[in-house]
């Protein structure tokens, strides 16, 4: 790990010639080199091999791990990544590490680290301490990195950021950031009109090359780094963002500092731009700027990232690299070698360079260049072996995060499930409800004053209804509640919706979601299947005493819904209502009426589930009577002539029956389809 | 691949109110030509190393530092341009005051229809979102009228909007049309909604595997629904595809993912 470290930078002006030497670590402070007084000379026709080293969002996936799951997951994580790296350094004489941004979020880690028992100003995260173990030389900031705002982004990478909103510039503490200088020239503060972070590096790495004689040499190259993160940053971080920070377009910036660092004596540029390829008409605002970059003079190499996907990939189906311009087999972009690294570390970018000295600089033989992304995984399926020095690096982090995620929030005084959900029962659903409902009633009462009068109201489904069997079904014990648990009561990662829908709305969405049953014959003697093959995670419902409707199940789709009203009167069609939802169903998943994302007044950046941890937490205790009770709809009561039946897990009827459902027995202990399933029967009468 | 139309995300545009009283609008108008017309002599007063600098700048990037960088030596150069008549800067100034705390809304307005009648086609775009909110403005026949001229230059996000509105006026195959000719320019959301109507056969032949190629164009542009809804056909072997619940899993965790970063309205 300690070979074909970074050399070492001039550390200011008065501090002279640049320090060689390999193994030396410099921390941090590298930029805006002027050259050397005195630069070691290399003699024309020495020759080198330089391969650059990519890794992209990484999202702190650091472990093989599941957070959610709380389990192994060989698919993923740094500790792979690594053993990727240390190939390639065995491979290639010289190399510079590099990553391309979005680190720093995206893990149950990464939210500990920063939101739950945020890592102090002399501690370093979890992800940069194994980078920084890693020997990584620079690194570039992604769009993520802006998740938490900008005093935490400023306090994890060691900078001060003149921006409002944050103390002066020489008043904020100086905290540990990363082991490795981190670049990105195209975000402003809007008070100084400055670039946010250093906009680029120069790095002079000492290679091991060839003089013409063929003897080995040390010598020195300069290879400047520039960053770039996606305009649209303003947009997705608005909430933190606004009126603080402003971008730049990154061809611009490209032709702005590119010459100054060529100047600077950069003999390479390469650009790390987490951003994808968009060949169409160049925008300063544009999200995907990389193939823009490529067009400006004097760029020797891209590291790309931000589109979680794969370059080169000869086999690549992928839009973005099927434009005009872009070789996807030999991965070159308008000819400039191009590297992105899949991510949460399941590939490593190498791009190898040739290099020739000519006695003035150093030049790349294009025709030699070899890119790649390597995956962790082999070609048999299996995944390369852990680098074993990586865990112990996060361990404390990684065990309180694991820690955290078992936290209990509250306790529940039942058993919260979705066994019965199909025929009423609101058990794992009203407090999924609640939440959304009280999420939404509060953003409304305080930023959203000509909604105010509106009722809000919430529906959710029955994510997991037994389709894959009797263990596909929400099952949270009764007592104690922990932040692994909300993801037990909410499937989905979803983001919390509200949209504004009038009584017709309303009914015409209890329409479709009651597509979840047949339509049943009572005159049949035989038995009849209640449920129909339309996805529990449709089956939307209210579950509050002010909403209150039938599903008449012997009508055909589209006529089921009955004596629809609210607090007691029947619901006009005109009447306007917010429902509180998800971003799915509000953007038109599932194909409900008039849901196609143009009824949204609130797209919330907030997680249903972290909602709904908040909730609990300030519940406390969940009680039945509170929080598993309220029905917002029955059947239609009709008398059937034979039998209506159902499948739910095996061996629950005791539950149904501590939900006070009335009617349901037991048909068939096991449903023969050895997916511990029993039938149930329900009683349409009762 | 990439075509070059609807890729402007230079602005979203805030709810707006305008005044109802058509002659207050058009003093206001008056006001601001003049408005213009005093930015064009603090513009001749500033410096020259300055003005050339500013010169330089795109309108894009202008619009960039007026509106998010909040510099009013940008929003003045915007100001002087649009005055110039270049439909470009009078598109960009009329969608920063419509969408900046302060801006001059009814200005904004007058921006836009100039830069509208040069045939600019993100001001017929933004005309039309104005024209769909509630308030004085508010009128379904200008805003289908603004989308159609805009979609007819190739705005990906106007045939979008026109697509929209007749989904809500019950007209699925128009719905449809429009849709696909959005989804034609790489629009996630027409990408997805496409998706779902060619699912379900509405206004458009029930389509199984044009519904996946759909979502999955979708979802390569990072649209969550599109993720969420390949993770539950891979759950449920779903759409033709074969049960996976790796694949699945992996689809949800691009849903969170691509949440933080959602397509930025046009």
């Amino acid at each position: 790990m300690t070979f074909n470290r970074r050399i070492g930078w001039k550390m200011g002006s008065g501090l002279g010639a640049i320090a060689l030497g390999a193994g030396l670590l410099a921390c941090g402070g590298s930029d805006d080199d002027t050259p050397p007084a005195s630069a070691p000379t290399v003699a024309a026709g020495t020759t080198a091999q330089l391969a650059l080293l990519e890794t992209t969002d990484l999202h702190t996936n650091v472990r093989s791990f599941d957070y959610f799951k709380l389990a192994d997951d060989s698919t993923l994580g740094f500790e792979r990544t690594s053993t990727l790296i240390k190939a390639a350094r065995a491979e290639f004489a010289n190399t510079l590490l590099v990553d391309n941004g979005d680190t720093i979020q995206g893990t149950a880690l990464s939210d500990y680290q920063a939101l739950v028992n945020p890592v102090a100003c002399t501690g370093t995260l979890a992800i940069y301490k194994a980078m920084n173990a890693a020997g990584y030389d620079v690194g570039g900031i992604g769009n993520h990195e802006f998740n938490y705002g900008l005093p935490y982004l400023a306090q994890v990478t060691g900078n001060a950021f003149d921006v409002d909103g944050m103390p002066a510039v020489g008043t904020q503490p100086k905290c540990a950031g990363p082991a490795f200088p981190q670049v990105l020239a195209n975000v402003y503060s809007v008070k100084s009109k400055q670039p946010l972070f250093k906009p680029y590096t120069i790095v002079t790495k000492t290679l091991k090359a060839k003089d013409p004689a063929g003897k080995d040499v040390s010598v020195p190259v300069k290879v400047g780094f520039i960053g770039f993160a996606p305009p649209t940053i303003l947009a997705w971080d608005k909430r933190w963002l606004d009126g603080k920070v402003y971008t730049e377009g990154v061809k611009e910036t490209a032709e702005k500092f590119i010459p100054e660092m060529r100047a600077k004596g950069a003999e390479l540029i390469v650009v790390i731009s987490h951003g994808g390829l968009d060949s169409s008409a160049y925008s300063p605002t544009m999200e995907n700027g990389s193939w823009h970059l490529s067009k400006v003079a004097g760029v020797d190499a891209m590291l790309i990232g931000h589109s979680h996907q794969i370059f080169p990939d000869a086999a690549s189906t992928v839009g973005q690299f099927n434009q005009t311009g872009v070789d996807k087999a030999k991965g070159t972009v308008n000819g400039v070698p191009t590297v992105m690294a899949n991510f949460w570390g399941k590939h490593l970018g190498v791009i190898g360079l040739n290099l020739k000295h000519d006695g003035s600089k150093w030049t790349v033989d294009t025709t030699k260049t070899s890119v790649q992304a390597r995956s962790t995984q082999n070609a048999d399926k299996t995944y390369v072996a852990v680098d074993a020095t990586v865990a112990p690096l996060i361990d404390a982090e990684h065990q309180a995060t694991i820690a955290y995620v078992k936290t209990p929030v509250g306790t529940t005084d039942f058993r919260m499930t979705s066994y019965f959900a199909d025929v009423g029962e609101p058990g794992a659903i009203e407090i999924v409800n609640q939440a959304q409902a009280d999420y939404v009633s509060t953003y409304i009462q305080a930023n959203l004053p000509q909604y105010k009068t509106l009722p809000v109201l919430s529906v959710s489904a029955p994510f997991k209804s037994g389709f894959a069997g009797g263990a596909d079904f929400t099952d949270v014990a009764a007592g104690p509640l922990a932040i692994n648990n909300a993801a037990d009561l909410y499937l989905y990662p979803n983001t919390i919706h509200a949209v504004k829908v009038n009584g017709a709305d309303i009914k015409a969405w209890l329409e479709t979601a009651a597509k979840r049953f047949n339509t049943i014959n009572p005159a049949l003697t035989t038995a009849q299947e209640l449920v129909s093959t339309y996805p529990g995670y449709n089956f939307d419902m209210f579950t509050s005493a002010d909403m209150q409707y039938e599903i008449d199940v012997t009508q055909p789709v589209g006529s089921r819904i009955r004596n629809l009203t609210y607090k007691g009167a029947a619901i006009d069609a005109a009447a306007e209502f917010v429902v509180a939802t998800n971003n799915y169903r509000a953007s038109g998943g599932g194909s409900f009426p008039g849901l196609d994302g143009s009824k949204t007044i609130y797209a919330s950046p907030d997680a249903n589930r972290d909602a709904l941890i908040a909730y609990i937490k300030t519940a406390k205790n969940l009680t039945r009577a509170g929080n598993g009770s309220h029905r917002s709809w029955h059947f239609t009561k009709v008398t059937t002539a034979g039998p209506v039946t159902f499948k739910s897990a095996a061996n629950q009827l005791t539950l149904a029956q501590a939900a006070g459902l009335a009617g349901i027995t037991l048909q068939q202990a096991d449903d023969g389809s050895g997916k511990s399933l029993s039938v149930y029967a329900i009683d349409l009468a009762q | 691949m990439i075509t070059d139309v609807g890729t402007d995300v230079t602005t979203s545009v805030a709810p707006v109110a305008l005044p109802a009283d058509r002659s207050f609008f058009w003093a206001l108008v008056a006001l601001a030509a003049a408005t213009a017309a005093l930015a064009v002599g603090l513009h001749l007063r500033r410096g020259s190393a300055d003005r050339e600098a500013l010169a330089a700048v795109s309108t894009e990037q202008l619009a960039v530092r007026a509106g998010a960088g909040r510099d009013a030596q940008a929003l003045q150069q915007l100001r002087y341009r649009a005055q110039g008549g270049a439909a470009q800067a009078q598109q960009a100034l009329g969608s920063v005051l419509a969408s900046t705390e302060g801006g001059d809304r009814t200005e904004a307005l007058q921006w836009l229809q100039a830069a509208q009648q040069q045939g600019d086609a993100q001001a017929s775009y933004l005309l039309g979102r104005l024209h769909l909110q509630p308030g004085a403005q508010h009128d379904e026949a200008r805003a289908a009228r603004d989308f159609e001229r805009a979609a007819a230059a190739g705005h990906a996000g106007a045939a979008l909007q026109r697509g929209l509105m007749a989904r809500r006026a019950q007209e699925p195959a128009a719905a449809a049309r429009w849709l696909a000719q959005a989804a034609q320019a790489h629009d996630p959301q027409a990408l997805f909604l496409l998706a779902n109507a060619a699912r379900e056969g509405n206004g458009v032949p029930r389509d199984e595997a044009r519904a996946l190629t759909l979502y999955r164009e979708a979802a390569a542009l990072e649209y969550p629904p599109a993720h969420q809804a390949l993770a539950m056909a891979y759950e449920r072997g779903e759409l033709g595809l074969a049960r996976d619940s790796d694949q699945a899993r992996e689809a949800l965790a691009e849903v969170a993912h691509s949440l933080k970063h959602p397509p930025v309205e046009r």
